[in-house]
């Protein structure tokens, strides 16, 4: 199998013998919208739930008391002020100019 | 317990370490007595800028060419921290950084906690801080494990800071057999060509969302980053669009900009493109809607159409 997998700098054509575990970004591929046909058909395929002893999984660590991190906290985070919004009368680059020259970047 | 040595998982190009390894050096300092990192590559390269900033070891695989760097880095880190175990491990939020703690946290067994922006001790334990909802809450959590913490930061989350130390020591970290998963190989680079002043350490950036209208509408972008000594950024939606590579998409799933000016041009002010930029000194924003989101982190806010004021303040720049 080959797949182009993103860097820090680009990408990288990356191969691997499979069976392999792939995982993607957002926005890889446009999705492929369900046909009436499909949605009717999907209605009828078969659901298998799983419990944990079926996976294998031992009740004790997993779920909160398995966790072996614990969320102390949650903060409400500081909030940004908005500031001045002006409607452009034809001169709004005036303004920007003024506000980027007040902190010396023009 | 205490914190007594953080391993970092550094990261960098051609003998220099990224950006995002010094912030963490910077903040597994404030909290550890002891900093070492490791690197799945030629740390002897990095070794002296490491040194400055704080670390004292770095433990190197030396060059991992052809290699798909996270399978070998968590198959030589599990031996490393076997032999010499730190109480935690610090990774950068990057592709190779997350591939990395992922496999790393399988092999050992260990918890990762993710996406974090802060870290502290209290009670002897690390306590990692985490923003959710868009930035609006923080989340605390503390690490209750038996074994290294491993712990994976957002760019931008300190400041990088050298300390003046001298060069670390190097050693030598053996490659180890990682199982199956070696055979991933990498067989090209593509690196994306780079001009001009980059995102991540712009001082000012120059950003455009679908307001713009049409790809063309980008040049204008790039023409007025070009007059401020800028970077340009995107929006996701015109990421996605194809309009402009994703090496400019700034938010959640893209780059954290901390510019000490961001003008945004025609960008709604989605909560996922504010978490990646909201933490700029200085926000203008240019929108016709005045009920836009944007308008609610800026400083200046321009009720207007990018087509009239962003032209008109290239005119004016130039003519100065
Ligand atoms: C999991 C997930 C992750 C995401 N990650 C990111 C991310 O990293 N970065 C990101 O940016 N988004 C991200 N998004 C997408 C995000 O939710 C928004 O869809 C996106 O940011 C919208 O981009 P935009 O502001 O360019 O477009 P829009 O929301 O369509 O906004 C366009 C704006 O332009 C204004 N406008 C239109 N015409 C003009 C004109 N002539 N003059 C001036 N203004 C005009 C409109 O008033 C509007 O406010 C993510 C979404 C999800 C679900």
């Amino acid at each position: 199998m080959k797949v182009q997998r993103q860097t820090e700098a680009g990408y990288d054509d990356v191969e691997c013998q499979t069976p392999a575990l792939v995982s993607v970004t957002a926005g890889v591929v446009e999705p492929r919208y369900p046909s009436f046909k499909g949605i009717m058909a999907a209605k009828k395929k078969p659901v298998e739930e799983l419990n944990l002893a079926a996976l294998g999984v031992d009740a004790a660590a997993v779920g909160q008391g398995g966790a072996r991190q614990e969320t102390i906290r949650v903060t409400q985070a500081e909030e940004r002020q908005a500031g001045e919004v002006i409607e452009d009368e034809g001169d709004a680059h005036d303004k920007i100019i003024e506000f980027l020259g007040e902190l010396k970047i023009v | 317990m205490s914190i007594e040595t953080i391993l970092v998982f550094g990261e960098g190009d051609e003998g220099t370490p990224s950006g995002l390894t010094l912030e963490l050096l910077a903040a597994a300092r404030g909290i550890a007595t002891n900093v070492e990192v490791f690197v799945a590559g030629d740390g002897a390269a990095m070794a002296p800028e490491l040194g400055a900033h704080g670390a004292t070891k770095v433990h190197a695989t030396g060059p991992l060419d052809g290699k798909l760097i996270g399978v070998h880095a968590a198959a030589a880190l599990q031996a490393h921290l076997a032999a010499s175990p730190p109480d935690a491990v610090f990774f950068g939020q990057t592709p190779d950084g997350r591939d990395t703690a992922a496999r790393l946290a399988v092999r050992i067994d260990q918890p990762v906690v993710t996406n974090n922006v802060g870290a502290s001790v209290e009670d002897g334990t690390l306590v990692v801080e985490e923003p959710v909802f868009g930035g609006t809450q923080n989340v605390f959590t503390a690490f209750k494990n038996d074994g290294p913490a491993l712990a994976m930061f957002r760019p931008k989350s300190f400041e990088a800071e050298a300390t003046g130390g001298g060069d670390a020591e190097v050693l030598t970290v053996d490659i180890v057999d990682p199982g199956p998963a070696g055979s991933a190989s990498v067989t090209g680079r593509h690196v994306e060509e780079r001009s001009g002043p980059q995102l991540d350490d712009a001082q000012v950036v120059v950003s455009g969302g679908r307001g713009l209208g049409q790809p063309e509408a980008f040049e204008m972008v790039d023409e007025l980053a070009d007059l401020l000594d800028a970077a340009s950024g995107a929006s996701r939606a015109i990421v996605d669009a194809g309009w402009v590579p994703y090496s400019k998409q700034v938010g959640q799933t893209g780059k954290v900009v901390k510019p000490n000016v961001y003008v945004a041009c025609g960008i709604s002010g989605a909560t996922q493109h504010l978490v990646g930029m909201k933490g700029s000194k200085h926000i203008i924003a240019i929108n016709k809607d005045p009920e836009a989101p944007i308008f609610g982190v800026a400083d200046l806010g321009i009720v207007g159409d990018v087509h009239k004021v962003v032209p008109a303040l290239i005119e004016a720049l130039k003519s100065r």
